[in-house]
């Protein structure tokens, strides 16, 4: 009766894991752009 | 302003309740959303050992709880006005209503309160992983407490799993799982509190976008903006998809509501959807105040009724269906249910007074008849009718509240846009060119605020004239004081939350220009 509900509830820490997840993987594999400083990158570009 | 203010008792109660609830509002989505940001870049540093993400967790981590200590401030109170000015509501239904604001106190707010401390000063004094459970747990603790708050909202929205007695003339909790995984429970805690992910997402954006501006901690910025535009990214498609299947709930348990949030006066098979629209001054129909013409009007075919029943033929009832009735589609009109909500009055009124003069029998035999199953189904569900006199008056504010549904929608789909950009220049090392986006950036943190303000006046305002859907009117929730008393407690509210809103954002800002501090206390500029 309830498991609409239910899956619906379980999608909300799905969200939070999904979102940590897809963050961890964007800083790794972008981590020198990230930290590049900011008078280097003016010269480059 | 003042002017237009009607200073009956019901008016200023719920002016009263409105303002405690937006202010409220204002300081708990950016706690739902950024306990959770802060639980992630916290994690970030536990598994990276980069001592960045330290730095950044820290410098959200003090924002989050100048705004977490202002928000219980206006949440408490928020609470015992239910006792102070709405106790005919407390009493009709405290049985209910009362479960999950305990359960809120008890679990949510002890765990919130014992691992925040934790989560403050509890740097370099317990381990590691130690402070990083905690941290989530004053995230998941802050959600857990609005999914109490919002469970007994959505049972005011849609009454369910309770039973009413007689007797005492009280609704009955019979099941509470029925309370909790109700539909409109369900949807309404997702979509809020997703929402409040994206309002912190944008916030974290939009300080981050002031910093790079000030050419300031920039590696902080970028990580603090990536972290903020993916979360939100999801968060705001998660909150689109919450949105519509909560108003997929509404279409059903709440037909006059979607009817005026969407400006729909006459139903229709393949109902269309209005993308864009303005209300103008001149009645649509002469019979009815809050109706009014809209001088522009883009509509898109059939949407509507896809929306509302997952069919686009569906016939969607508009305003004066409800009024009216319509036989075709079997829709009730206003009159009948105001009629059998009188008899179920009625009904009640004789029982009481038949045990009262002692007349067991006749009380036997009527409250017999008040819980059959015929009865509940074909009066008593009607019974918050029976105080209605004119059925216009179950019309809630048309333009407020398809003015306040249009932004949200308007906004949350601009949210989609500005998280992409945010993400991409930023990914692309652009982010700092971008002095223009960046303004925006800071700018989009108002309108975030907007959005979930107007979310909640879709909810509260498309509602009336109940305070628990067609069994309660606000009118007859209300506690019986004099309209002077609520005048001077508005107003003194009024000065005191103001007063907090304004030392909270002087706290915010000072401390955003201090910055985030390394770990000796110094801040990088």
């Amino acid at each position: 009766m309830y498991w609409s509900s239910i899956l619906w509830f379980i999608s909300w820490p799905a969200l939070v894991v999904l979102g940590y997840q897809l963050i961890k993987l964007v800083v790794s594999k972008y981590q020198d752009t990230l930290e590049k400083p900011l008078k280097k990158s003016n010269s480059k570009e | 302003m003042l002017e237009g203010i009607d200073v009956s008792l019901v008016d200023w109660s719920r002016a009263q309740f409105a303002l405690t609830a937006m202010y409220h509002w204002v300081f708990v989505p950016l706690t739902l959303g950024l306990g959770i940001l802060v639980a992630i870049m916290e994690t970030l540093y536990v598994k990276t050992g980069n001592p960045e993400w330290k730095r950044i967790t820290k410098f959200w981590m003090t924002l989050f709880g100048i705004n977490f200590a202002i928000g219980v401030a206006t949440g408490i109170i928020l609470e015992f006005e239910f006792g102070t000015n709405w106790s005919n509501y407390s009493w009709f239904v405290g049985d209910i209503f009362g479960a999950p604001l305990a359960i809120e106190g008890i679990l949510a707010f002890f765990m919130e309160s014992t691992f925040i401390a934790i989560m403050f000063f509890g740097w370099n004094k317990v381990s590691k992983k130690f402070h990083l459970i905690s941290t989530w747990l004053t995230a998941i603790g802050a959600n857990l407490s609005a999914l109490w708050i919002l469970v007994a909202n959505g049972w005011m929205q849609k009454p369910t799993g309770m039973v009413f007695n007689p007797e005492t003339a009280r609704m009955e909790m019979v099941s509470f799982w029925d309370v909790l995984f109700s539909p409109m429970a369900v949807h309404k805690f997702l979509h809020t509190t997703s929402s409040g992910f994206v309002l912190a997402s944008i916030f974290v954006i939009g300080v981050s976008a002031w910093f790079i501006l000030k050419g300031r901690e920039i590696t902080f910025a970028r990580k603090s903006i990536v972290v903020g535009a993916i979360f939100g990214l999801l968060s705001i498609f998660y909150t689109i998809l919450t949105g519509d299947s909560s108003a997929r709930t509404i279409a059903h348990d709440q037909p006059m509501k979607f009817a005026s949030f969407e400006g729909l006066y006459n139903g229709s098979e393949g109902a269309g959807l209005v993308a864009l629209g303005f209300i103008s001054q001149n009645k649509a129909d002469p019979s009815n105040e809050n109706l009014k013409d809209f001088s522009v009007k883009i509509e898109i075919p059939n949407i509507l009724s896809y929306m509302a029943f997952l069919n686009w033929d569906a016939f969607v009832p508009g305003v004066n269906d409800l009024i009216r009735g319509n036989e075709k589609y079997g829709v009730m009109s206003a009159e009948d249910k105001i009629k059998r909500g009188k008899i179920a009055i009625e009904k009640l009124t004789a029982f009481k007074e038949a045990k009262k003069g002692g007349n067991k029998a006749a009380a036997d035999s009527l409250k017999t008849e008040i819980m059959s199953k015929d009865f509940q189904n074909g009066y008593f569900k009607y019974f918050g009718y029976g105080y209605i006199s004119d059925p216009h008056t179950l019309v809630p504010s048309v333009p407020l509240s398809f003015y306040s549904f249009h932004i949200m929608v308007v906004l949350g789909f601009y949210f989609i846009l500005f998280f992409f950009f945010a993400l991409f220049y930023t990914l692309k090392g652009k982010v700092h060119k971008k002095r223009k986006f960046l303004w925006i950036a800071i700018w989009t943190i108002p309108l975030a605020y907007i959005a979930s303000q107007a979310g909640w006046i879709v909810a509260e305002v498309g509602r009336q004239p109940w305070v628990i859907q067609d069994l309660m009117p606000t009118m007859a929730a209300v506690t019986k004081i004099s309209s002077g008393a609520v005048q001077v407690t508005f107003w003194l509210f009024a000065i005191i939350f103001t007063t907090l809103l304004i030392a909270e954002l002087k706290i915010m800002l000072r401390q955003i220009k201090i910055g985030p501090k390394t770990e000796g206390g110094a801040s990088h500029v």
